[in-house]
């Protein structure tokens, strides 16, 4: 087996792979504390079905998932004609295409780790701070934001083990653009197709490694949120 | 100080219906379980909006169903402690106290909380390496620095043992007395009411019914004939040795021993026993050649009396005993505060209750 570590489209993978991971993870917080906030603490008509619908990229194809937002998104779509005519962004065949998927795709692992964390907070927490004089921003921002800080560190890594095995809608929306959109997941597949075994088994030991590394962060920081809830 | 309310609010199928007056000293809320208290306590509070009624605290109104007046609970100058702290377990017990207060607390009024509670060696400490007793310190300083107009507690010392119950309820006797905040105390104990309070009210299935001085409200032939299952004093005691073949234990209580029989014994290292005032004797001497087992000795600390009974809080080293006699017996032993007598209690009076 021979590696070949000097291959740019090698490193652009891994490069690319690695930005959409940690950008997706961090673009995933202001969501995922949103949800999990809402779904965590309020009961309104209708909740189940919003939940349904925020969770959906969890259980659909990947593959739909890119096909829905490239008809979305794409330049001859409303919404995608719109973005490029006023903010001249654009997502088809793009990294920002492979960054939009990892989001959509990952960022219901971020609602649930929010949500499961905020509903572990006892409520009374934030009444008593209240109670002390607080508003609620302050006690948002200085009792149930600092006790969820384990949960929100584990959905980071979580969301960014997830980006980092992103292929389906990946493909669909950026492409497989070797040097461009390709991510681990793609130049593996292309390496498969191609037989290029001397870049295909980098490419594999750097995917086990971060998805590795991502998962376990993930289950340490649970770990200490569930600790932490405990005490 | 003064607070009146009167409140009507309705939650899960329960109604609350109550009103009363809270003045300068501490008032008891007494009541079963699910009568309404803690819900009283949140409604004063604000972490319940009431559906009608009125709070006002000196004057000022924190809540007006007629002119759709609400206080939001960061507004009130009402602080609470729960039965289980709910200290921030993320901070020290610093950050804890002086979340409220930020750096304007005026620093001989925080020297003073914090010295009367004896909370200066805990200041670096996390909640999770604190005692109850400790936790519960803590939760009553951070609510005094608040320096609210009206302290609510919601059965402050019933999850903790009995020498840092009667620590606490020590501590809030002197708070009461050097701040002058008007403290709301809601406990199951009689014996914590009577000692505490200077007027307790009682609520049931969400009503209220009595308001007034806790002698009337408790030392009550008609409602102690109701309260037949109602000790004055329970204790939690640990166990010093079990003499199975008698059926008899013996319990550390105030540095010397007190023996109970008992039927069935869990085998649990602490028991929770009840005692009726008016099964405890008291003697001027030590008696001996008589046959109840205990003989205790203690001091008179407090003496309430009505027409027709006398209540006496007995302290016997941390510990204390509510003990009754008539009238006539009082006035011919000549019983006076400070003056040490001796308690008698049989074996078979103390009902362990676990």
């Amino acid at each position: 087996m021979v590696f070949n570590l000097f291959n740019t489209e090698l490193w652009s993978a891994v490069g690319l792979s690695l930005l959409c991971g940690l950008l997706s993870a961090l673009l995933s917080i202001p969501w995922g504390i949103f949800w999990g906030w809402i779904f965590a603490r309020k009961d309104f008509t209708g909740k189940i079905i919003l939940q349904t619908l925020i969770y959906l990229p969890l259980v659909l194809p990947p593959v739909l998932t890119g096909y829905v937002l490239l008809m979305l998104l794409g330049r001859n779509a409303i919404v995608g004609k719109w973005l490029f005519d006023i903010f001249h962004l654009s997502f088809v065949l793009n990294w920002k295409g492979a960054l939009l998927a990892s989001v959509v795709v990952g960022s219901p692992f971020m609602v649930e780790a929010m949500r499961q964390s905020f509903k572990n907070i006892d409520e009374r927490l934030e009444m008593v701070a209240r109670g002390l004089g607080a508003d609620s921003w302050k006690a948002f921002a200085t009792i149930t934001m600092p006790l969820a800080r384990n949960g929100l560190i584990g959905g980071f890594f979580l969301v960014f083990a997830r980006s980092i095995g992103e292929f389906g809608a990946t493909i669909i929306i950026a492409g497989n653009i070797p040097n461009k959109t390709q991510t681990i997941p793609l130049a593996i597949f292309s390496s498969i197709l191609n037989g290029e075994e001397s870049r295909l088994w980098p490419l594999v030991l750097f995917a086990v490694i971060f998805s590795y590394a991502g998962l376990a962060l993930n289950n340490f920081y649970h770990r200490q949120a569930e600790k932490g809830h405990r005490d | 100080m003064f607070v009146r309310f009167n409140i009507q609010t309705t939650l899960n199928s329960f109604e609350l219906h109550v009103s009363g007056e809270f003045r300068n000293g501490i008032t008891g809320i007494y009541g079963p379980s699910g009568s309404g208290k803690t819900t009283l306590l949140k409604c004063l509070a604000g972490f319940i909006t009431p559906n009608s009624g009125q709070i006002t605290v000196n004057e000022q109104v924190y809540f007006s169903s007629d002119t759709s007046v609400v206080v939001p609970l960061e507004n009130r100058r009402i602080a609470m402690v729960w039965q289980d702290t709910l200290l921030f377990p993320h901070m020290t017990v610093e950050q804890n106290i002086f979340y409220g207060r930020g750096k304007d607390c005026l620093a001989s009024f925080c020297t003073g909380v914090i010295d009367i509670l004896a909370i200066k060696p805990l200041l670096n400490r996390k909640p999770i390496n604190l005692s109850g007793g400790e936790k519960q310190r803590v939760a009553i300083a951070r609510a005094l620095l608040h320096e609210p107009e009206l302290l609510l507690l919601d059965e402050p010392v019933s999850s903790l043992d009995q020498a840092s119950r009667e620590k606490i309820l020590s501590y809030l006797i002197v708070i009461n007395q050097e701040f002058k905040i008007p403290i709301c105390y809601v406990s199951h104990s009689i014996s914590e009411l009577m000692f505490l309070c200077h007027e307790v009210l009682t609520i049931e299935r969400g009503h209220r019914v009595r308001f007034d001085n806790p002698e009337k409200v408790f030392i009550n032939e008609k409602e102690l004939s109701q309260m037949d299952e109602d000790f004055e004093n329970i204790l939690e005691l640990p166990v010093r040795n079990v003499r199975r073949d008698e059926r008899i234990a013996e319990l550390n209580f105030g540095g010397g021993v007190l023996v109970a029989t008992y039927h069935h014994l869990a085998g649990s290292a602490v028991l929770k026993i009840g005692l009726k005032a008016k099964d405890i004797l008291i003697a001027l001497e030590p008696i001996t050649g008589i046959s109840a087992r205990n003989k205790i000795p203690a001091v008179i600390e407090k003496i309430q009396s009505t027409a027709d009974m006398v209540m006496l809080c007995c302290r016997v080293n941390n510990c204390r005993l509510w003990v009754e006699v008539t009238p006539a017996s009082f006035r011919e032993l000549g019983l006076h505060i400070s003056q040490t007598v001796y308690l008698i209690i049989k074996t078979r009076s103390i009902r362990i209750l676990d």
